[in-house]
């Protein structure tokens, strides 16, 4: 039995099944390693990717055919603001008090640096998150974010000269370990 | 880009921190992000399956005692309508559509159409519904004390299509950690809010209900009135229909969640309520198609 207007059929839904549990097997480690840069917290990191993996999953038969998946991933996590834990309790909470903290900071992280990526504007996090930490080309980052390439260098780099002017140490620092 | 030393150095900086994360693995298996997705369709379809008793509750959550600057007779029958509708037998039809405000844009649009059969007294209720976004479709009944919910090809349960959950489960939403639930009684069970004694007892908060003007539809013809509120970030607003015989027809919600330029979640209803007293026949799926809910509720 199935509801009324089902658009997909349940060959189709097995396919994308598999589809998206390659994908997620595939992505899912580099995903969480630029999400963790961004935010600096391991489990809210893997919390925001979780949720972002899930809304991925809801919306794959559109999601399937995009140009850069992983970057629709990182992008939708460092943007969401719904805690999974909230609504795993069923619970939403929809208000910028619900965004957390880092409270358990990864001890392989430089913390100045984390702390300097969650203050920029989202859109130079976003541009410096796909570029950087997921390696994409100029031209699939503004394909990704709907942007112009010569805007999208431009926030990339705003972005990176706010993060010098916040790390004193970027002048001098030759390797992070 | 033409990168002076420092930039550069920021991002062979930015760069090796990552590289140095290669210990960090997800630790979630690709079956919990299906259940995680299921749990929260399963969520929606129940408060959309509940969206009759759901909205009658936010709009009586919102319809308190006689604010100054609203019509005793608009509020009381209104309630009465409410009432009156969900204590015999219907069908409804259901438009549910939300999205989220991000930074001025408008995302993550869904719609849905849902068709509902309900008789309250005998709590039996079978509904169906249609969202193009997703690989599944909609579909649940409730029968006595459980409500079934369909599932084409749950990946942990193989062969299997309806996940069990007790009716009397809730569904809430909060904001700033405080349960809109307390706030406008918003239930998966509609027939147990649906009781006139507590859907009074939603009655509690100051509100503005007032006569709009004449309403029709197909076969009737009545009188429409309007309702909002607005706290801890949570705007309700909309419309409900009564016939000439006191029944409520139709209520047009729309819930909007948070402020600009935070994120804002916007949710509509539209509820078309007809054939009251129609015989409504539900059947349990069979027990070998079902599995008990892994909520906490369940």
């Amino acid at each position: 039995m199935q509801g009324i207007g089902l658009p997909v059929r349940s060959k189709d839904v097995e396919q994308y099944r598999r589809e998206f549990t390659d994908f997620y097997a595939a992505a899912r480690d580099e995903c969480l390693r630029a999400v963790l840069v961004a935010a600096g917290d391991r489990d809210l990191a893997e919390d925001l990717v979780a949720e972002a993996f899930t809304r991925a999953w809801g919306a794959w038969p559109k999601l399937r055919q995009h140009p850069a998946p992983r970057a629709w991933i990182v992008r939708t996590a460092l943007n969401t603001r719904i805690s999974w834990w909230r609504r795993s309790r069923r619970e939403t909470a929809l208000d910028s008090q619900d965004e957390r903290e880092a409270t358990s900071p990864h001890p392989g992280l430089d913390s100045s640096l984390v702390a300097a990526l969650r203050r920029l504007p989202v859109r130079q996090r976003e541009v410096i998150a796909l570029r950087l930490l997921l390696d994409l080309d100029m031209a699939t980052t503004a394909q990704v974010l709907g942007l112009p390439a010569g805007t999208v260098s431009s926030h990339l780099h705003r972005g990176l000269a706010r993060l010098r002017s916040e790390l004193p140490s970027a002048n001098d620092q030759e390797r992070i370990t | 880009m033409n990168d002076d030393p420092t930039l550069t150095a920021l991002r062979h900086r930015l760069t090796e921190v990552r590289d140095s994360l290669g210990d960090v693995h997800m630790t979630i298996p690709a079956s919990e992000i299906f259940a995680r997705d299921r749990g929260r369709r399963a969520r929606h379809r129940l408060a959309a399956a509940a969206g009759a008793a759901a909205a009658v509750a936010a709009v009586l959550g919102t319809a308190v005692a006689l604010t100054i600057g609203s019509a005793p007779t608009a509020l009381a029958t209104v309630t009465s309508a409410l009432t009156r509708t969900l204590n015999q037998s219907y069908h409804l039809t259901e438009q549910n559509g939300g999205y989220y405000i991000r930074n001025g844009r408008i995302t993550d649009r869904y719609h849905e159409t849902c068709t509902t059969k309900a008789d309250p007294v005998r709590h039996l209720q079978a509904s169906s519904c249609s969202n193009p976004a997703g690989p599944d479709g909609g579909e649940n009944r409730e029968v006595g004390r459980y409500t079934y919910l369909y599932f084409t090809a749950p990946v942990d349960h193989p062969g299997k299509h309806w996940e069990r959950i007790p009716t009397a489960c809730e569904v809430g939403v909060a904001i700033n950690g405080k349960r809109l639930a307390d706030l406008s009684t918003i239930a998966i069970n509609g027939f147990t809010i649906a009781t006139p004694q507590q859907m009074l007892s939603a009655i509690k908060e100051a509100a503005k209900v007032t006569l709009v003007g004449p309403a029709s539809g197909p076969g009737w013809t009545g009188t429409r009135y309007a309702f909002g509120k607005a706290w801890q970030g949570v705007r309700i607003s909309g419309t409900v229909d009564v016939d000439q015989q006191g029944r409520a027809r139709s209520l047009v919600l729309t819930i909007r969640f948070g402020h600009e330029p935070a994120l804002v979640f916007v949710e509509t209803q539209a509820l078309t309520f007809s054939d009251f007293g129609a015989r409504v026949t539900v059947t349990p799926p069979p027990a070998d198609q079902t599995w008990p809910s892994p909520w906490p509720c369940g």
